[in-house]
């Protein structure tokens, strides 16, 4: 850290003597005059002059320090689904105010509970959570447009396999198809297609049986969605006691936490193609995350010489820095001549993966259904991915592959030495600050400075830039980095997403439980904090200490396909020098707007240390320039990716 | 003619290539690297084979008489002072220098590639040496993902253009 000497850099630059200079001097002085500019109660004082505090309501404290009400019979229908949730081990709601009894029931057990501004957002914050966890989370939104405002969160969290609750008031079933009122809508044929699993409640007595049917599938195979929505006169139901109930009994008898074992020839026969093989791969992915197997694949990784790459939704399954690690050796992967699928639950077609022609695949996935889809196998094991890894690392003899770990090495450095370059390249682009040096600035503060690499928790949106702070970031452990856009490619989740990885960490849920309290760190770009900015606010509200890096370079990302497009090309551009960071500040974040390649670290460092003793979000406005997509004029331009590995959003 | 060919015939020779040609490209579709496969004779005893791989139908066209492998207009729209197709080229050669792995590199006593630029499209064709025909096939296919991958990487653009990447 470099607080003092960034605050007098800050201060000479601050040279009007206003409240606002004042403030922010007083919050870069340490934590005693961070206490004094924050006030009691969570007081922020705003920006402006003549503007009243923003404050946190006393409500929040109040309902922090609240005994919680037992929750037995005599019981509301809400009140028994909420109850199941608890004991299956939901770990985070994520709501807007609707679907009231059911929220305020599952509030009242305790889980801890996060309401925002648009029920989109907070799908997508529970997706996230599960991505950062690997636990379950609910959403919920009212009736109507609360639920089709999440329609593209569902969709999201199905493409990337995430076991999101969904929830969802309706109204009666008595009034059904007589507009009576209004937001009269059928829920469940609108997410066909985007679930795992989906009920539409209309028998009281069978609230906790349905509860078993969602949770037999968010607990087994490959996780996705379940949509439940609920008419009032299923949460509102009362029941006196547990004869009133169907299946009211605890969830070791409607459904089993064992998993599906490989059979042991699939087994030898893995194990022959491997030990044949001269260059062999292990392909990580979701899977290995959700099946928390990611001591046995560093078994058989290790005992066998095997390089890992990653994949999917989340990574940090096999750390960055093991020299096993393929994750940023993207020309190596043409070389492979046996490639080991596990958990790779969204499936590339050939060519999507940078394998050659002649690698020959195993795939380990639970459902057999899905093996042998969209890529030709010559393997297929079913199995639960921790039970075949273990099998396989029990099963492996000690082998190595020198020669190929030599390669592997040599891609890296080849892939190390490109981003090198980038950098100096952007550095030399003065007038705007390049994605090059965000990304590298970010990793070295991040990951090469003085904060432990595998400390931070890092959400990865945006689009243009992801395409840069992807090459530059690594993941040390699991769930370190979930990765944003993943298959679905919505790209104006990613303050929503924030919200779910900053309640992940703040409460130590699941793989993020040794980084508890912990400031994580987001990208976006400009186009995708349009959608979801007003998050901020929640972030702020709940004091989620977060720095939010926003690549503003006035367009959509799309615009550089169109620059010879006189009449169309306004559809693709924003205003030009738009102040997001003000926008933060006046929802309660702290705000940087950078403008120089020389100003991103100090403002990181600065954001950094306001999240460490505010605990409050940050905002970075980072001024770029929509040109620098422009390959001939600014290169390198926008980049491509190369797939599995650091790049990899598609699959 | 003879001596290291065994004594046989021009006739016999070429029948041995394309039947080695035929017999790698055929291996490929049994493994289902190719999604489609199929092949027809054309003039003067050339054989042309499609097959449907990377989302794409490709057409190798053999010209058993001097084991060249052409992939004709492999990419669209590239012209030879473009930043892509000086790209390709520069690619192409260096697949046969000696920093390329060998179990990549396309061993020049083996095999002769070269990429060209023609007709606004860029061309790709590998030439056997001896009888190394079916390794210049495996050297060919390899090469076309090869660039695949490489567009993909530092020009996507012109993958959105031409070959209906996701530009998202």
């Amino acid at each position: 850290m470099k607080t003092k000497k960034q605050t007098s850099k800050r201060a000479s630059r601050d040279t009007v003597a206003s409240r606002r200079n004042f403030m922010r001097q007083a919050v870069l002085g340490g934590a005693g005059a961070t206490a004094a500019a924050l006030g009691t109660g969570g007081t922020i004082r705003a920006a402006e002059e003549d503007a009243k505090p923003i404050t946190i309501p006393s409500e929040f404290e109040s309902a922090k320090r609240a005994p919680l009400p037992s929750v037995d019979f005599p019981m509301s229908g809400a009140q028994v689904f909420a109850r199941a949730c608890k004991e299956e081990g939901v770990k985070g709601l994520f709501c807007c105010p609707g679907n009231y009894d059911v929220i305020h029931a599952i509030a009242n057990t305790g889980i801890p509970t996060y309401s925002g501004r648009h029920e989109g957002s907070l799908c997508h914050a529970a997706d996230a959570f599960c991505r950062a966890t690997g636990e379950i989370a609910a959403t919920s939104g009212t009736e109507g447009p609360g639920f089709t405002d999440m329609i593209c969160a569902i969709s999201a969290a199905n493409s990337a396999r995430s076991p999101v609750l969904v929830l969802a008031s309706n109204k009666t079933i008595f009034a059904e198809d007589t507009e009576q009122g209004i937001q009269d809508q059928y829920q469940q044929p609108l997410t066909e297609g985007i679930k795992k699993y989906g009920k539409r409640l209309i028998t009281p007595s069978r609230t906790w049986e349905y509860a078993g049917y969602a949770f037999r599938q968010l607990r087994s195979g490959v996780p996705k969605p379940v949509h439940i929505d609920f008419p009032a006169e299923i949460a509102r139901a009362r029941f006196d006691d547990p004869t009133e109930l169907e299946f009211f009994y605890d969830n070791t008898k409607y459904r089993t936490d064992a998993k599906p074992h490989p059979d042991p020839k699939a087994v030898d026969q893995a194990v022959q193609m491997l030990r044949d093989a001269e260059r062999p791969i292990i392909v990580s992915s979701n899977g290995v995350f959700y099946s928390k197997a990611w001591d046995a694949l560093k078994r058989l990784a290790e005992r066998a010489q095997i390089p890992v790459v990653e994949s999917g939704a989340m990574k940090g399954q096999f750390p960055a820095d093991h020299e096993l690690s393929a994750d940023a050796a993207p020309m190596a992967l043409m070389s492979a001549d046996v490639v080991l699928l596990v958990g790779q639950y969204c499936m590339p077609t050939l060519g999507e993966f940078a394998f050659g022609p002649d690698a020959r695949y195993i795939r380990i996935d639970p459902d057999a259904e899905d093996i042998g889809r969209n890529l030709p196998i010559d393997l297929g094991i079913v199995s639960d991915e921790r039970a075949a890894l273990e099998a396989l690392a029990d099963a492996m003899p000690r082998q190595r592959h020198d020669a190929w770990v030599r390669e592997v090495a040599v891609a890296r450095q080849v892939f190390d030495a490109e981003n090198e370059d980038y950098y100096q390249t952007g550095l030399g682009y003065t007038e705007a600050v390049h994605p090059a040096v965000i990304a590298k600035e970010l990793a070295d503060f991040l990951q090469n400075g003085n904060i432990p690499q595998d400390r931070t928790t890092i959400l990865q949106g945006g689009y243009g830039i992801a395409r840069y702070t992807r090459r530059y970031l690594r993941s040390f452990r699991p769930g370190q980095i979930v990765n944003g856009a993943y298959q679905y490619g919505a790209i104006g989740p990613d303050v929503g997403y924030t919200v779910g990885v900053a309640a992940a960490v703040q409460n130590g849920i699941g793989a993020q439980a040794d980084f508890k309290g912990h400031p994580i760190v987001a990208v976006t770009g400009d186009a995708g904090f349009g959608y979801t900015a007003m998050e901020l606010e929640t972030l702020s509200k709940y004091r989620l200490p977060t720095v939010l890096i926003v690549y503003n370079n006035n367009a959509w990302g799309t615009w550089s396909g169109q620059v010879n497009n006189t009449v169309g090309l306004p559809v693709h551009l924003f205003q030009e020098n738009l102040r997001y960071d003000k926008l933060g500040e006046a929802l309660g974040a702290y705000g940087e707007y950078v403008t120089q390649p020389s100003e991103m670290r100090p403002a990181l460092e600065r954001a950094y240390q306001v999240a460490l003793e505010e605990s409050r979000p940050s905002i970075i406005n980072v001024q770029a320039k929509k040109e620098f997509w422009l390959r001939d004029q600014y290169p390198p331009g926008f980049l491509g990716k190369v797939e599995p590995g650091v790049m990899s959003y598609y699959h | 003619m003879g001596g290291r060919h065994g004594g046989r015939s021009r006739a016999a020779r070429r029948e041995d290539g394309l039947a080695a040609v035929r017999e790698r490209l055929q291996g490929y579709a049994d493994r289902g690297v190719f999604r489609g496969f199929s092949e027809e004779p054309t003039r003067g005893g050339r054989h042309r084979f499609k097959f449907l791989w990377l989302n794409t139908t490709f057409v190798l066209s053999y010209v058993p008489v001097t084991g060249a492998l052409f992939f004709r207009k492999l990419l669209p729209n590239v012209s030879a002072r473009s930043s892509v197709g000086i790209a390709l080229r520069s690619f192409v050669k260096s697949r046969a220098g000696l920093n390329v792995p060998d179990h990549r590199r396309i061993d020049p006593r083996r095999a002769a590639v070269q990429g060209y630029v023609r007709s606004g499209a860029f061309s790709v064709v590998i030439t056997a040496k001896k009888n190394y025909h079916g390794y210049g096939v495996h050297r060919a296919v390899n090469l076309i993902q090869e660039i695949f991958v490489q567009l993909h990487a530092y020009f996507p653009e012109y993958m959105v253009e031409n070959f209906d990447a996701s530009q998202e």
